[in-house]
């Protein structure tokens, strides 16, 4: 089920919601998690029920596991279930997301022709498998030492963030499950949840899916790209990916608090950082996070020794292992390559004490991120390479038809070239806005934080929810489904 | 529940009743026959609406259809009526392709007995790379997409077919506009013709020449050989020709290998799939080479229009 659809928004969410506190209402606390867990588990399966038996196997494999190694006490029968548990996980997310990649990669070396299995990717398999690995390493390291059945069916499918994050940690989330606090219904909550919510949801519906055709004439047409059609795809899917994955995020987190549920912050205006390691401290924390402890600590950890070279191989590898985490296929691990060869890059400046003034770090980071976003969404590396030559004015200057006045561009030596999409000028327009957007103002963590429910954010709220509705008919997908 | 939750609710769906309230009340794409505040006109919105609801609302009883992307804006209705004496509606949308013509001929044939259908298809129809316009698959034509189109949208739900849509909120407003303000942009005459236009002037501009990556879509191939095939079980005239091109444009095409190739590909396919098919893509274009037949390298003038239906029907 999409949280942009009406069906969530006006049958799922409100029953479910009801429900949830009218039980604890009733000191039905048990029954409580229990619904919250059925219904979260029919949110998955809605649309496609054949992967909730999936996600069922994998949380009771990984929930057998981790109680096990609560009650072992024995360390080498321990650290045999630990690594019997690390191969399920790993197992399992590369048979369901990386066979095909490795197939077609064994066929290109070595001129074999063994079958693809074409497989589908079951929906947020990324997501809940990384988020089970690390409760399971908290277990083994013993930073997770209770393991209630419920209380992890819950952690793993709390709707919310079951299909695209924020990745969270047991212990970020069930013990405000516990809480006497939560377990009564709480209008502030509710009040802070919908505006957050409702801002999401804008950012999904309103400008994510309006950038979603621009970047996809872009990308399905990457031969004919000149200079400005190529920077107009680049930019346009640099927002598209910041507002649906941001959209999402704000929507889990808003959902979160109407069910009294704090779910940690996943961006905090990326395109606002000066420098790459500042762009991965805003951008997908929680996968930040993740990365830092569950591979980069363990490959610091394992290699000779603790010094500045091996701490930047480290980081290259873990980012190379990051990029590949997104998708399997060439694209993404260039993608991670070149993110851990840009952080490599700029702790040396650092450590050479090069300091860039803002004006041109600035729109260093947003450009070279923008342009890796790029090499992210495009089908191959070859077509990701003819939009960075159109974006160097290897392909010419010409302008798409259609944008800004003819005379005036004719006035100053542009010339017309064919014409890439409708609209041209919207897209234009709603990249300028953006960009002021993002530089600008403040981001929906800040806005949580300092959310005071007055009557004009309740009519601005309203507006902006009324826009949505009007544009649910489109229904599309969040671009992160896809990882 | 506090102030801000129910000054939230409130606000929504006071706005929401307004919004909703207003749509309906213009009726921008006269699905629901109410025009509250008179509007002369309502042609605003995608021509596919446009046309599928002038025929739905029409009382004539058309024989004959003109088919096509926006090439095939200009034939004008007389111009077939007086050579066919066939009542006849100009069925010509923006962006077309194979998957449109499926549709629009399913849309026909749910209303009329058609004897008659003139097809204009372009090179760029069967090109594998030539995406079909979304908006078809979100215009009322969707429902007439048959089983030969294997399509990709997602089935829209209960809520598709209303009014609830940011498209119709936005035509709402430009409707209001334009009638109150405005210009008319966009608009078809009776029987779906277009509005008469001055001829341009200087040299005829290459349009649309993008098509260098032309690769044959064999799903269209289908669909169009199934046109010809239910046009001859139900007895209905296909006529059918390749939309002019400008000699400029033709000729651009001759100098590039691959896409001389691809252009005689699309040729000999469409020759092979139609009883009836008429070339006007060939270098005898070049005795028309001035703004008074082509508005652009693709479009032909209404002149040129006439001259083409002219010589099939001499033909005959």
């Amino acid at each position: 089920m999409l949280f942009n659809s009406y069906i969530f928004i006006f049958a799922f969410l409100p029953v479910t919601l009801i429900t949830y506190f009218l039980l604890l209402k009733f000191q039905k606390i048990t029954e409580a998690k229990y619904w919250l867990f059925f219904t979260s588990l029919f949110f998955y399966a809605f649309g496609n029920i054949k992967y909730s038996l999936l996600i069922m196997c994998s949380i009771l494999v990984n929930y057998f596991i981790s109680d096990f190694l609560m009650k072992i006490k024995d360390s080498s029968k321990r650290k045999i279930l630990f690594y019997v548990a690390v191969v399920f996980n790993i197992g399992l997310l590369c048979f369901f997301k990386y066979m095909d990649f490795f197939i077609e990669n064994i066929n290109w070396v070595f001129g074999s022709e063994i079958g693809l299995l074409k497989i589908v990717l079951p929906l947020g398999i990324s997501f809940f498998t990384l988020q089970q690995l690390a409760f399971v390493i908290d277990v083994y390291t013993g930073q997770a030492k209770e393991n209630k059945f419920i209380d992890y069916g819950l952690f793993v499918t709390f709707f919310p963030q079951l299909v695209a994050g924020p990745i969270v940690h047991y212990k970020e989330i069930i013990p405000q499950f516990q809480s006497k606090d939560n377990k009564v219904f709480r209008s502030e909550s509710l009040s802070v949840g919908i505006f957050i919510f409702v801002l999401g949801l804008f950012k999904k519906v309103i400008i994510a899916d309006t950038f979603a055709p621009f970047a996809n004439e872009g990308f399905n047409k990457v031969g004919d790209l000149h200079f400005f059609s190529a920077w107009g795809t680049c930019l346009a899917y640099a927002f598209q990916i910041y507002f649906d994955f941001s959209g999402y995020s704000d929507m889990a987190i808003g959902l979160g608090a109407m069910f009294n549920i704090k779910i940690p912050a996943n961006f905090k205006s990326p395109y606002k950082s000066t420098n790459i390691v500042d762009f991965w401290s805003r951008w997908h924390i929680t996968l930040t996070n993740f990365i830092t402890a569950y591979i980069f600590t363990p490959i610091v950890r394992s290699m000779p020794k603790m010094t500045f070279p091996y701490m930047m191989l480290s980081m290259f590898l873990a980012m190379t292992i990051a990029g590949l985490w997104h998708g399997a296929a060439w694209t993404f691990v260039i993608f991670g390559v070149l993110h851990g060869a840009a952080i490599v890059v700029h702790h040396n400046w650092k450590k050479y004490k090069i300091k860039l003034p803002t004006y041109v770090s600035w729109p260093m980071t947003f450009i070279f991120v923008s342009m890796c976003f790029t090499m992210f969404r495009a089908k191959t590396v070859g077509s990701a390479l003819k939009v960075y030559k159109g974006m160097f004015g290897l392909s010419g200057f010409q302008m798409p038809k259609g944008i800004l006045s003819t005379d005036f561009m004719n006035s100053v030596g542009i010339k017309y070239g064919p014409r890439m999409i409708n609209d041209e000028n919207l897209h234009l327009g709603m990249i300028i806005l953006c960009l002021v957007l993002v530089k600008r103002y403040k981001n929906s963590f800040e806005l949580y934080q300092g959310f005071k429910p007055t009557h004009k954010l309740a009519l601005l709220s309203s507006i902006m929810f009324v826009f949505c509705i009007f544009g649910l008919n489109r229904l599309t997908e969040f671009i992160y489904f896809n990882f | 529940m506090t102030k801000f939750n129910r000054l939230f609710f409130i606000y929504f769906g006071s706005l929401f009743l307004v919004a909703y309230g207003l749509i309906v009340a213009v009726d921008p794409y006269d699905k629901l026959g109410i025009n509250l505040f008179g509007f002369k006109t309502k042609a605003v919105a995608s021509s596919r609406d446009n046309k599928f609801y002038m025929l739905e609302s029409s009382k004539t009883n058309y024989e004959a259809f003109i088919i096509g992307s926006s090439t095939a804006h200009k034939y004008h209705t007389e111009d077939l009526e007086r050579l066919t004496g066939l009542k006849t509606f100009n069925y010509a949308v923006q962006h077309t392709t194979p998957e449109d013509y499926v549709a629009i001929i399913n849309h026909i044939k749910s209303k009329f007995s058609p004897k008659l259908i003139v097809l204009q298809i372009a090179f760029v129809d069967l090109d594998k790379n030539y995406e079909t316009d979304k908006i078809l698959y979100s215009s009322p034509l969707k429902d007439f997409l048959g089983e030969t189109s294997k399509n990709t949208y997602v089935k829209a739900d209960i809520f598709s077919n209303n009014y609830i849509t940011l498209d119709a909120l936005r035509d709402t407003f430009r409707v209001i506009l334009i009638n109150l303000f405005g210009e008319i942009r966009h608009q078809y005459l009776e029987h779906g013709n277009y509005i008469p236009q001055k001829d341009g002037t200087g040299p005829i501009e290459v349009i649309q020449f993008s098509h260098n990556n032309w690769k044959l879509d064999e799903n269209r191939v289908h669909l169009l050989k199934s046109i010809q095939s239910e046009s001859r079980s139900s007895g209905i005239k296909l006529v059918v020709i390749s939309a002019p091109l400008s000699i400029d444009h033709y000729n651009k095409i001759q100098a590039d290998d691959h896409m001389r190739e691809a252009f005689q590909l699309y040729k000999k396919t469409a020759r092979e799939i139609f009883d009836e098919f008429h070339d006007f893509t060939n270098e005898n274009v070049k005795n028309y080479n001035t703004k008074e037949y082509f508005g652009n390298s693709t479009h032909p003038t209404r002149k040129y229009s006439t001259i083409i239906l002219e010589q099939i029907w001499s033909q005959k």
